[in-house]
């Protein structure tokens, strides 16, 4: 079938690209808005994965601050041992050096009672102190 | 005493993605469109005689050959500055502009079938089809957020292996 379009072609064209540029036109918008709608997705999601790092560092923070306080708290203890040791080293030396100065025998026998007193201790809740010397 | 950390203060939080970050993939429909119709628009302006087929006569008819030839190279000049510069409001411009006169050559080239001017009804097919894919690039995103977002976390991760 041939059809003699002759001097129609300029409508047809015309009207072609009046109905293309709508389309076109239309269908940019189209593009944008779903660009838009993308770009806000995208927004929040980056937000969010910005909100898991900032966790993260704070979990690490308080981890790190958790294992000095328990560092400072071993150190502590350790101090107080020591010099808990120490005293009743003292006391020790004290109590021999009273035995055998005190002139009645009830006397001697409490010295020694707190004597046996001071070691059982010694041993039962001081065992790992290092020896002192008074 | 110990001396406690203060906490570390939250980032400011700022959006991962560039605003203008353009697709590569659109880059590249953009930079090929261009060079398409530059190339073709330069033909039409210099080697008219290229153009002596019967299946353009419709086309010819309807306004001559210079005016086609600067709607190309206009549309070729849009598409590749919009590749060029990452403009998405050109991008836009360009790609309508492309696909509004690769439907009029394909329109003139498919009325040439039916008049029986046509030398072969391959060209209004492949003009239609580039048509409509212009069409359809005209309703997709030119940029995309995810790729920019997709392309940090990978140099992140990479930075950490």
């Amino acid at each position: 079938m041939q059809l003699d379009w002759t001097g129609w072609s300029q409508f047809i064209l015309a009207l072609v690209a009046v109905g293309g540029a709508i389309g076109a036109h239309f269908l940019n918008r189209r593009g944008q808005v779903t660009q838009g709608m993308q770009q806000t997705a995208a927004n929040e999601l980056a937000t969010r994965a910005q909100g898991f790092d900032e966790m993260e560092a704070v979990v690490e923070w308080q981890a790190k601050q958790i294992e000095k306080l328990e560092a400072k708290a071993d150190k502590d203890s350790l101090a107080q041992a020591r010099r808990c040791r120490t005293t009743l080293d003292h006391f020790m030396v004290s109590f021999i050096t009273l035995i055998g100065q005190v002139g009645t025998e009830e006397a001697r026998r409490s010295a020694e009672k707190a004597l046996t007193e001071a070691e059982v201790h010694l041993a039962e809740d001081h065992p790992d102190t290092p020896e002192t010397t008074p | 005493m110990t001396q406690l950390e203060s906490h570390p203060r939250a980032p400011e939080t700022t959006i991962l993605m560039r605003a203008n970050d353009m697709t590569a993939r659109a880059r590249w429909y953009l930079a090929i469109a261009g060079v398409r119709h530059l190339l073709v628009g330069g033909f039409a302006l210099t080697l008219p005689v290229s153009f002596k087929s019967t299946s353009f006569i419709p086309i010819l008819e309807a306004a001559p050959l210079w005016f086609w030839s600067i709607f190309s190279l206009g549309a070729g000049i849009a598409c590749t500055a919009a590749a060029a510069a990452r403009s998405e409001p050109l991008a836009r411009l360009g790609m309508a502009w492309s696909a509004v006169l690769t439907l009029l050559i394909g329109v003139g080239l498919l009325m040439s079938v039916f008049t029986g001017q046509s030398s072969s009804p391959t060209g209004p097919i492949i003009w239609l089809a580039v048509a409509l894919k212009d069409f359809v690039v005209c309703a997709q995103p030119i940029r995309s957020p995810f790729e920019g977002l997709t392309e940090q976390l990978a140099r992140k991760k990479q930075a950490s292996t």
